[in-house]
């Protein structure tokens, strides 16, 4: 469980983050949602540790950040960012094996144990069929699905993916977020996802955070969190919620 | 390794041989090929000061452009997986003008510590590239910043080297030699720094190959593997520099070497370090040593730098990469 | 005005065209120069002498003019001051140099402290580099004179402009200083003693110089000139100020006909030479050092080379003459050097 308490981070002079507490239980999907630049983005990057300060501020199973190695904490959380950018000529199988490069001892070669969780990763995401592509030839749902191999490869118990679905055709956000939830049932893996999509919040997570101007309006389930006074609040609109299929929608008026 | 990649190794060890045995053969005297087999077959015909030419003259040369091609490419190997940008050369960025300027120092002002000389250099490339980081990083490296800043950088130390000639100026024609960089005074000595700091700087170089590979991705996945990435690109850097530092505190500023041979041993080889740096090394050697024995033939008996004769083939190629890529 | 002069030539080349049986009074020295006494002074033998020196001397008589330019010289550069001053002609105006001579130094005086020219004393024109171009057209003296082992500055066209008359004056070869005192003594008509009196005791160094040299056996010897700067060296060939002196001294230089560029080592071990000379301009005595230990070293590549084997590679220095790109009358003492160091 990742627990933060009183969280507050200034970038450039302007408050960015204002005292937020909050937390992400363990084993479940939980999307931060909100408009733009309500913070959300910064608070998942505070998470990875991508600030120097509010380190001590997360705690991690009970262990603040601050007090994480570099290595230790990249075995146990992994995140990946908006735009990831493919590096130049390599293939889907090389960029998958930095996953493990968390667990390499120095000067020694990766392992047969290694080889099996790229193999795992490559699997699950089903990114084995084109493993010998480059990555900068692949669509953007494909990359996005190398890049979560790569994110699982790592074999935390944490990912954190913010706007996986950015940038993608509707039909691969949804196998997209799909896997993801694959991901969290069968492998356990907790899930911490900025999404900005409040429809695909709703489908996908077990608890929602909605956040603005660097403050937490509300969290919990999606019932809770997504209701009409609170959407006008957040994002100054008028909507019903619409129960469609089997699936709660939020429909702006 | 894949066959074309086999290949490829087997061409340019085999050109580096071959280039090694005609430069044997040419020089500024009429000894060649035949002294050569006389001095095999039997050594006792051939005169002292034949196997002067061949052993003291030729030969440290041979090694010399043998080093300082092998030092060159893949210290622009290391620097363009550091500043993640083909532009970049630690000629082109400044930082053998920081180190001229300090080996350029040493010589006119200690010139006891001539032996030490690398290292000299080395601290002044380290400021040039810290210089240079100052500059050109602001949420990360844009590759147009990054190319101004060194063009800022290689005039600041342009400058300081300017008063030093202008103070100086008897030595004027020799300085000029000096920065165009030159094989013709390389002696035994020189040979030997070259090759001991060349070679582990070398050794040193292929232990980072795994970073390197590493540097290809973007900054966040970097950090999201647990690397330090500040650290990381430090002592690559530092790598880097210092195998530059090596050549130029010997024959001085060689542009274009580190500028192109990494992106044509990308082009053949392919972007994973572990077959592409020591390729880049073996054709860095290849070059500067066809460039200088081209210009041995040429020439002779005036000696040309070889930086000269390298910016002569090096620039119309880069101009000529320039248009075909984006780069 | 020109047509005196040139009468004047013509009847110096009539006079010295009759007595040019060589007889014993004639001094020849190297291809180009032979000296002939004209009543107690030596003078060239135009007759005798190559086109090359008639040349040299018709244009410094063009330069120099009269004697009355003579006395309104001002010397641009150092060396070009101090030979002037050797003649016996004060320089009007000098540059601010450690190397200037002592007396020329003494008269010197700066337009900002005494606010008005002068020409009775010697102006400080400032930095031979850059000189004070302003006070020297304040100055407006008949010449300004600077070495031809210089090149045209930038500053001269400026001078130009002000309305001065700037000219390079020989300093390139040992034959420009017995040009110059030849056509200074003809200019003062022979009454100026010091110019006379050095020429005289130059054309006897020479003489002996020749002693010496027709004393030694026949065979031709070879030498190599370099020119030793920090980390590199340069060779030099027939066209340089040594290596006309090493020609006109009868060595054959291996280098004649190369350019005065980067030594090619190989080269220099093939050619073999019997003589290394070696000099260094400026501060290079630190380099000039190095080198010698590089040649004395037991694992020098130069070790197989007679001349280091045989102990005759040298630097061409004395305490009698300092050697600089710019000739002056310091070049008899490297002459008489050369010659002992050749011959002895």
């Amino acid at each position: 469980m990742i627990k933060i308490e009183n969280l507050t981070i200034n970038y450039e002079d302007q408050c960015v983050l204002d005292n937020v507490s909050t937390t992400f239980p363990k084993g479940q999907i939980t999307t931060i949602i909100g408009p733009n630049g309500c913070g959300k983005s910064t608070l998942i990057k505070a998470i990875a540790g991508l600030f120097d300060n509010g380190k001590s501020q997360i705690k991690i199973d009970g262990k603040p950040r601050s007090e994480y190695q570099r290595k230790e904490f990249s075995r146990k959380v992994s995140f990946l960012m908006q735009f990831s950018a493919a590096p130049i000529g390599m293939t889907v199988r090389e960029l998958v094996t930095f996953g493990r490069q968390p667990y390499k001892q120095k000067f020694k070669n990766f392992t047969t144990e290694d080889y099996k969780v790229i193999n795992w990763a490559m699997r699950k995401t089903s990114t084995d069929k084109f493993e010998d592509k480059l990555v900068s030839q692949l669509s953007g749902g494909e990359k996005q699905r190398v890049f979560l191999a790569l994110a699982l490869a790592q074999k935390t118990e944490v990912i954190i993916l913010d706007e996986p679905t950015n940038h993608l055709d509707i039909k691969y956000q949804h196998e997209l977020l799909q896997l993801i939830q694959e991901l969290n049932l069968e492998e356990k893996i907790t899930i911490i996802c900025v999404l900005h999509d409040v429809n695909q919040a709703y489908r996908y997570s077990d608890k929602v955070v909605v956040m603005k101007s660097g403050k937490i309006i509300a969290s919990g389930t999606p019932e809770q969190c997504l209701t009409k006074d609170i959407m006008h609040q957040v994002y100054d609109v008028n909507c019903m919620i619409e129960k469609i299929g089997n699936h709660h929608n939020v429909c702006v008026i | 390794m894949r066959n074309k990649q086999v290949i490829a190794y087997l061409v340019v060890i085999t050109l580096l041989i071959i280039t090694s045995l005609v430069a044997i053969t040419v020089g500024g005297s009429t000894i060649g090929a035949t002294e050569i087999i006389d001095l095999l077959t039997n050594s006792e015909d051939v005169s002292n000061t034949s196997k002067i030419i061949i052993f003291e003259i030729r030969i440290p040369r041979i090694i010399g452009a043998i080093t300082v091609g092998a030092t060159l490419a893949v210290s622009g190997t290391l620097i363009k997986a550091v500043m993640k940008n083909p532009l970049a050369d630690t000629g082109l960025l400044g930082i053998q003008s920081g180190a001229s300027l300090c080996a350029m120092i040493v010589i006119l002002i200690a010139p006891q510590f001539m032996p030490m000389l690398p290292l000299f250099a080395f601290g002044g490339g380290i400021s040039a590239y810290l210089m240079l980081s100052v500059l050109a990083y602001k949420d990360g490296i844009q590759p147009l910043r990054l190319v101004l800043a060194g063009v800022a950088v290689n005039s600041l130390f342009g400058a300081f080297i300017g008063i030093i000639t202008i103070y100086n100026s008897e030595e004027l024609q020799n300085a000029l030699t000096w920065l165009n960089g030159s094989l013709a005074s390389i002696t035994v000595t020189d040979a030997k720094i070259l090759v001991i700091y060349g070679t582990i700087a070398l050794i040193i170089a292929m232990f980072t190959i795994p970073k390197c590979n590493l540097l290809a991705l973007d900054d966040m996945t970097i950090i999201n593997l647990g690397e330090n990435l500040t650290r990381t690109r430090m002592i690559l850097a530092s790598v880097s520099v210092l195998l530059s530092a090596i050549s130029v505190s010997i024959v001085g500023v060689i542009g274009f070497v580190g500028l192109i041979i990494p992106h044509i041993a990308r082009m053949i080889i392919g972007t994973n370090h572990k077959y592409m740096m020591p390729f880049s090394m073996i054709l860095g050697s290849l070059f500067v040593l066809l460039a200088d024995t081209m210009q041995v033939i040429v020439f002779s008996p005036v000696e040309m730098p070889v930086g000269i004769i390298i910016s002569l083939i090096g620039a119309p190629f880069f101009l000529y990469l320039l248009r075909k890529e984006k780069i | 005005m020109k047509r005196i002069l040139l009468i004047i030539t013509l009847c110096l080349v009539a006079l010295t065209g009759c007595t040019s049986s060589m007889n014993a009074s004639t001094v020849k020295f190297g291809d180009d120069l032979v000296f002939v006494k004209s009543g107690d002074t030596y003078i060239i033998d135009l007759e005798n002498s190559t086109e090359l020196v008639k040349s040299k001397r018709e244009e410094v008589l063009q330069t120099l003019v009269d004697e009355e330019t003579l006395g309104d010289v001002v010397g641009l550069t150092t060396t070009t001051a101090n030979i002037f001053y050797q003649m016996g002609i004060m320089p009007v105006g000098a540059p601010e140099s450690p190397s200037l001579n002592m007396e020329i130094a003494s008269q010197q005086y700066a337009l900002e402290e005494t606010g008005a020219i002068d020409k009775s004393r010697v102006l400080n024109v400032g930095s031979a580099l850059a000189p004070n171009v302003e006070a020297i057209i304040e100055l407006n003296p008949q010449l300004a004179l600077y070495s031809s082992a210089m090149p045209k500055a930038d500053y001269v066209a400026n001078l130009e402009a002000g309305g001065v008359n700037v000219s390079s004056i020989g300093q390139s070869d040992y034959i420009d200083m017995f040009v110059l005192l030849d056509v200074v003594n003809e200019l003062t008509n022979f009454e100026n003693s010091q110019s006379t009196e050095l020429m005289n005791s130059m054309v006897e160094s020479l003489k002996s110089t020749l002693e010496i040299i027709e004393n030694a056996d026949a065979e031709e010897k070879t030498v190599a000139i370099l020119l030793v700067t920090e980390g590199s060296i340069n060779v030099n060939n027939d066209a340089t100020v040594l290596g006309q002196v090493s020609k006109a001294l009868g060595m054959k230089n291996v280098f004649a006909d190369s350019e005065n560029a980067e030594l090619n080592k190989e080269q220099l071990l093939t050619l073999n030479p019997d003589y290394i000379i070696y000099y260094s301009h400026g501060m290079g005595t630190e380099a000039v050092s190095n080198f010698e230990a590089e040649l004395t070293s037991d694992t020098s590549i130069y070790r197989e080379l007679d001349a280091v084997k045989n102990g005759q590679a040298f630097q061409v220095a004395s305490e009698d003459f300092v050697f600089s790109s710019s000739v002056d009358f310091n070049i008899i003492e490297v002459i008489k050097f050369l010659a002992e160091k050749f011959y002895a």
